[in-house]
């Protein structure tokens, strides 16, 4: 059972560790536009050979 | 290249926008702006657009362009900036507006586009660049506006739902270690490990409480600054108990912990009042009022803009130079048109009508500054400081709330004096938790905003929400005549194929110099006779208020001032040399819809009056066409105000002022928005009584809607009292009945909306 009080504060640290990356994606404004990154995946970019065909 | 291997013969859509090209024009595009910027587009090697466009789903319409010069002159002291773009409509627009650094490497760094906000942020390499990527933009087809500093109520809200997400996720994850805690305390662990796992809750739970829910203090500090019972008292008193209550047990070992409710508690409420404060900002913000009236100036203070003929004034301003004409009638309702000298004000939203000579005007007051920007504000002010406080507050829940808490603190005090103090505790934090009417409290205001979404979308502006409200105990409707059931605007009754050709010219070569109502509509009747004529050029022309036209060219001509006959219509009579050629009767005519609309209105149990100044005849006349059996005629304004008490008026902002501010509720349907946001409650933008429907169909639906909130949450707290003062409900199912009933509550609310929409 003394395994449990090296579980408990690896399962915090884990936690804040999420917590943290939620913190940072929070303030770097990821939850704002949950619209149009869904629209811009799809465009396809262009490889430099297709682009000088199009010129 | 598609596109261009289709004949030319087939395409009757506009290459560039899709919309029909008017028949007179040849070729492609519907318009020259079109045409432009898709040659712009092709050139710039830009053609995917359209492929993107052909392929992608179009959320919104895209719209011919309207290409005038604009000349922009933003200045900016950052680098990182937003434009608001009008003409943003699928994703073809984000694909073209996203290669902007590609196609201006030297002026932007990087931008993206929020699709549904259609606000482009980006970062510029050279501050002075601005204009040139604002106009690079206004080529593509977009228009764009600067989003300064001063109107950055968007940034605010961003700044605030931020903030609000970080608390709820702070406080999730706490929670969720708590209830693991928990597990092994419920499970009855002892000794050490108790100790642990008591003492890693307790520490947990500090920053739940103190940061996460420091929203619960702010508010009930604010509560008591304003003397009103706070409605969050309740559940801040809850929360401390069960924090003080359970660090005591701690620190005695009698393991009595509530830190899992405490927690649990902090994250539903702070996640239900989240989505709330999102469901109500989506329904607020695409509504902007102001953004019905944006501005598209971008000249700045002190510039001299000369006015265009019969466009919008987009600015405040002091005419320097010139005289003209100006529609007048968004503010003060008056139809006849103001003559502009130098020295006179004009008005962002009023309309420059004529001149003979140019007039400019320096500009002294731009965008949300203006004088109509700075009403709407005022109604917008005025609209949420009405429902928050007034409807809440006032209500029964402040009531509620005083009851809630004296019972707890009674109870807590007989079970203290039993002394079964933990009993006692675990019955009262429920108690304080299940009863806690925030369900309510929040979902009043949700309804009205709803309500008036939906209003505004069809074209009411609400001024007073509350009117909403006292409709339904209102059965006598009285209607205004002239301009609410007719047309406020004047029908010429004349036969002009009967007079000569050359008489027929000279009428229409009269009439065409003046602005008075009943030359309009003489010139009206021209064109709806579809006579055409040509236009004498008068060696004398003159036009004597209040009596009548004179014009001279070989022969006298007059068109003589209308007088009112015995039939209540007025008529005035056009002479060659002093002899009558024709007399034109002018009337008002009846509103298409109003017939129709007062019937539903009688169906729906209401009694219908109209009320007017004019003369009998008329009256009567109009009252009969219409199926209305009560009717008020030569009535000044003291009178009808006397009349109309307890009732609901509907009539002119201007005229009828004095009456609308007497009603119970006030509809204004023409007059001019200022003086109508003074005297009535509620505005319509569109002329005539067709949306009177909407408005009392929505006002019933609130009744119910709040009818049917108050009595879900009253049964839901009484219920959930009795089982948690006998002891029959955990804290902890309390904290999590409490959020999912108020959800439920906000739920049935929408539900009923999105109903009838």
């Amino acid at each position: 059972m003394d395994i449990i009080w090296f579980l408990v504060p690896a399962a915090l640290m884990l936690g804040l560790g999420f917590l943290g990356v939620f913190i940072w994606a929070a303030k770097s404004g990821q939850f704002e536009d949950l619209e149009t990154p869904a629209v811009r995946m799809l465009f396809d970019e262009k490889t430099s050979e297709e682009k000088e065909n199009v010129k | 290249m598609k596109l261009s291997n289709r004949s030319p013969v087939a395409v009757v859509i506009c290459k560039h926008c899709n919309s029909l090209i008017p028949s007179e024009r040849k070729g492609e595009f519907c318009c020259n702006g079109c045409e432009s910027v898709y040659g712009i587009l092709m050139n710039a090697g830009l053609s995917e657009y359209y492929q993107l466009k052909e392929d992608g789903v179009c959320f919104k319409a895209p719209k011919p362009i309207q290409h005038q010069a604009l000349r922009f002159e933003y200045v900016t002291p950052v680098f990182k900036n937003k434009f608001y773009l009008e003409g943003v409509h699928c994703s073809a627009c984000l694909w073209l507006l996203e290669k902007l650094p590609q196609m201006m490497p030297e002026s932007v760094k990087t931008c993206s586009l929020n699709l549904n906000t259609s606000v482009l942020s980006f970062e510029l390499l050279d501050l002075s660049h601005i204009n040139q990527v604002a106009q690079r933009i206004f080529d593509w087809g977009y228009t764009p506006h600067l989003i300064s500093d001063s109107d950055q109520v968007d940034l605010k809200i961003e700044k605030e739902n931020r903030k609000r997400l970080l608390d709820l996720g702070i406080a999730g994850a706490i929670t969720s270690n708590v209830m693991l805690m928990s597990i092994p305390l419920y499970s009855g662990v002892k000794g050490n490990f108790q100790t642990l796992f008591e003492v890693l809750s307790f520490v947990l739970a500090i920053p739940s409480l103190f940061y996460s829910g420091r929203v619960f203090f702010k508010n009930v500090y604010s509560g008591i600054k304003t003397k009103t019972f706070p409605i969050d008292g309740p559940i801040l008193l809850a929360l401390l108990v069960a924090f003080f209550f359970s660090t005591y047990s701690l620190v005695v070992g009698t393991h009595q912990l509530y830190f899992d409710s405490l927690t649990a508690l902090i994250f539903l409420l702070l996640a239900s009042r989240y989505y709330l404060a999102r469901l109500r900002q989506s329904s607020q913000m695409n509504l902007g009022i102001l953004d019905f009236f944006q501005s598209k100036f971008t000249g700045k203070i002190g510039d001299l803009e000369k006015l265009k003929i019969d466009e919008k004034i987009q600015f405040d301003g002091i005419v320097r130079k010139g005289e003209g004409w100006c529609d007048y009638s968004q503010f003060t309702g008056e139809s006849d048109p103001v003559r502009l000298h130098a020295g006179d004000p004009v008005y962002a939203g009023t309309v420059f009508l004529d001149a003979s000579q140019d007039v400019w005007v320096e500009v002294q007051k731009i965008g949300n500054q203006t004088r109509l920007a700075q009403l709407l504000q005022k109604v917008s002010e005025i609209q949420s400081k009405r429902t928050v406080t007034e409807l809440v507050s006032d209500q029964w829940s402040q009531r509620l709330l005083i009851l809630v808490t004296s019972i707890a603190v009674v109870s807590l005090a007989y079970f203290l004096y039993l002394g079964k103090v933990a009993d006692g505790i675990s019955r009262i934090l429920a108690l304080l938790i299940v009863t806690c009417p925030c369900a309510l409290a929040l979902a009043t205001p949700l309804v009205f905003t709803l309500a008036m979404k939906s209003l505004l979308k069809k074209g009411l502006l609400i001024k007073d929400p509350s009117s909403l409200d006292r409709l339904p105990d209102v059965e006598d409707i009285y209607f205004d005549k002239t301009g609410t059931l007719t047309e406020g605007r004047l029908q010429a009754e004349v036969n002009l194929s009967q007079i000569s050709t050359i008489d027929q010219s000279a009428l229409y070569s009269l009439v065409r110099l003046s602005r008075h109502p009943a030359s309009r509509a003489i010139e009206r009747a021209f064109a709806e006779q579809k006579i055409l004529t040509k236009v004498i050029p008068w060696k004398f022309f003159e036009e004597k208020m209040g009596v009548g036209l004179f014009a001279n060219q070989g022969d006298d001509y007059s068109l003589s001032r209308a007088l009112i006959t015995k039939s209540g219509y007025t008529e005035s009579s056009f002479s060659k040399n002093g002899i009558e050629i024709c007399s034109v009767i002018l009337r008002d005519q009846t509103r298409s819809e109003s017939k129709r609309i007062i019937k539903e209105l009688m169906d729906r149990g209401f009694e219908v009056h109209i009320l007017s100044g004019d003369h009998e005849k008329p009256v009567q006349s109009l009252a009969s066409e219409l199926g209305i059996n009560h009717y008020y005629f030569l009535k000044n304004p003291e009178e009808k105000a006397k009349i109309v008490q307890g009732s609901i008026m509907i009539g002119d902002g201007v005229n009828d002022s004095l009456a609308l501010s007497e009603s119970k509720v006030s509809i204004a349907v023409q007059g001019g928005m200022e003086a109508a946001i003074q005297s009535a409650q509620v505005y319509s933008l569109k002329p005539g009584i067709s949306l009177i429907l909407p408005f009392v169909d929505t006002a019933r639906l609130v009744r119910k809607t709040l009818r049917q909130n108050f009595m879900m949450s009253t049964s839901y707290n009484l219920i959930g009292a009795i089982l948690s003062l006998s002891g029959h409900m955990n804290p902890l199912i309390a904290a999590v009945l409490m959020p999912a009933s108020a959800l439920t509550v906000f739920w049935a609310s929408m539900i009923r909306f999105k109903e009838r929409s």
